[in-house]
């Protein structure tokens, strides 16, 4: 069986592909595992100055493989992998900047992974949804606490409760990307971004992007406080 | 018509405002219609509209000496910020059909509703301070959350209205119809897709987006987490599954 991401380091940026082509890449234990390992390489290995998650063939991704879903052997179980295979976790804890490159069906948990990154780059072509309701479901990997952070309560409540897809157009409208290239140039476009990212001092990038993720959360005095606590390691 | 009219059909509850200013008469009878929170049955979506051709709620003819009727009874204690309250609080998803203006405490409504529908030329005004008055039922703080800080500045300080195009725009509505009559029928499709959908998995959807907006991202992925196993135990999500592996549409009921 073919690997369920392909990966590789080029200069100094890391690319991390779903590689599901016969199944639309939709997102399965396999390739958890594999992106829980991968975001594991790329906080700890030295070169790698930014990474990049994209979709290998026609289609970023159509979300959670639906075949596998029940094969849990209990809700409890369930619950205790999510969190010890804490991809999500993982991807947020990434002390380099990740981009999304998105192209063609951006659905569901794969789409939920690009919200939980620093930039997204859309195709043309894109269609962004998060059709979890549709199956009497709700997003599982972060989409309902993304996507209000991202594009805000008004953007992020349309999409999530009526389910209905977005052309990439609409998505730069509503906020949920924040770049729409041409096909042809999309990986040519994330990989500027990402290696603009990688050139960047990093102390002082990842000072800043923790300061606007985490200052989010918290009151403005709150977050004022922290940006100047980040800002004092770097400038001391 | 002065009372609100209410009707039940496929689990949506409808329920016609007379497009008069919210006051606190229709403000009491409003509140009366909403589902209390022991009531099982209740309907899973709602959807406030108005008569098509004339006002959702406006503000009324001022008088020189009195503040509009739109406005008048908007102070934090009164029937107009208990019914708005209640209304952000239910647990059913619920449906503004802003087929025309919405000012003042009209204004407020809409807004703590979880989506609005709205007419090309419909206007979202909020004249508070230009009378010398704060909003006083949630729309300083639904604002700034639903469409961020600048824009809400200049909608409640300013004082500037927000036609249906800019609310497209600004998160504020899910779509906006050439016409008025357009946007009463897209209102209703809309419920109505809403109503054919799992009320157990909307009323999850809408508790983690709601509740995990005032959390620390770390704490609501945690009680998405919880919430998304909770619901693998449904028989909607199976039904869900189901019908999609075999193409059809699915049929849900809620358990």
């Amino acid at each position: 069986m073919a690997a369920p991401i392909s990966i590789r380091l080029e200069g100094s940026v890391l690319w991390i592909g779903f590689n599901r082509l016969e199944r639309y890449n939709a997102y399965n234990l396999a390739m958890r595992d594999a992106l829980y390992e991968a975001f594991g390489l790329a906080a700890e290995h030295p070169d790698v100055g930014a990474v990049i998650v994209y979709g290998e063939g026609d289609h970023y991704s159509v979300g959670a493989d639906l075949t596998e879903f029940g094969t849990a052997p209990s809700q409890q179980v369930a619950r205790r992998v999510r969190f010890a295979r804490d991809v999500w976790g993982r991807v947020l804890d990434c002390p380099r900047p990740i981009i999304a490159a998105l192209h063609g069906y951006c659905l569901g948990s794969g789409l939920e992974l690009a919200l939980l990154c620093d930039q997204r780059i859309a195709a043309d072509d894109a269609v962004l949804g998060l059709p979890e309701i549709n199956l009497g479901m709700i997003p599982a990997a972060g989409g309902t606490q993304s996507a209000p952070r991202v594009a805000g309560l008004g953007h992020a409540s349309a999409l999530l409760l009526t389910g209905e897809r977005i052309s990439a157009g609409e998505a730069m409208r509503h906020r949920l990307v924040e770049e729409v290239v041409p096909r042809a140039q999309l990986r040519l476009r994330a990989g500027e971004i990402a290696e603009h990212c990688a050139r960047l001092a990093p102390d002082a990038a990842l000072a800043t992007r923790d300061a606007l993720r985490r200052g989010l959360d918290l009151p403005l005095a709150a977050g004022l406080a922290l940006e100047r606590r980040l800002a004092r390691r770097v400038w001391e | 018509m002065t009372e609100p009219a209410a009707r039940i059909e496929r689990g949506v509850l409808y329920i016609t405002l007379p497009g008069t200013p919210l006051d606190s008469v229709l403000a009491t009878a409003l509140h009366r219609l909403f589902p209390g929170p022991d009531d099982l049955s209740a309907a899973s979506v709602i959807l406030l509209d108005a008569p098509p051709h004339g006002e959702f709620a406006g503000l009324g003819a001022a008088t020189a000496d009195a503040l509009p009727p739109g406005l008048r009874d908007g102070g934090p204690d009164g029937a107009v910020a208990r019914c708005i309250e209640a209304l952000a609080s239910l647990e059913s998803i619920t449906i503004a059909s802003l087929s025309g203006d919405a000012r003042g405490c009209g204004a407020e409504l809409a807004l703590a509703c979880d989506l609005r529908v709205a007419a090309r030329t419909a206007r979202l005004g909020f004249p508070h301070v230009a009378y010398g008055r704060v909003p006083a039922a949630g729309a300083t703080q639904r604002l700034p959350r639903l469409m961020g800080p600048g824009p809400a500045f200049r909608a409640l300080v300013l004082g500037e209205e927000i036609d249906g195009d800019e609310m497209v725009r600004l998160g504020l509505a899910v779509r906006a119809t050439p016409t008025a009559q357009a946007a009463a029928e897209e209102a209703k499709a809309l419920a109505g897709r809403l109503g054919d959908q799992s009320a157990t998995a909307l009323r999850a959807c809408k508790e983690a987006i709601n509740v995990g907006v005032d959390l620390s991202l770390r704490d609501g992925l945690r009680l998405e987490a919880d919430l998304a196993v909770l619901l693998q135990t449904t028989h909607d999500r199976a039904e869900g599954l189901r019908a999609f592996l075999e193409k059809r549409p699915p049929r849900f009921t809620g358990e």
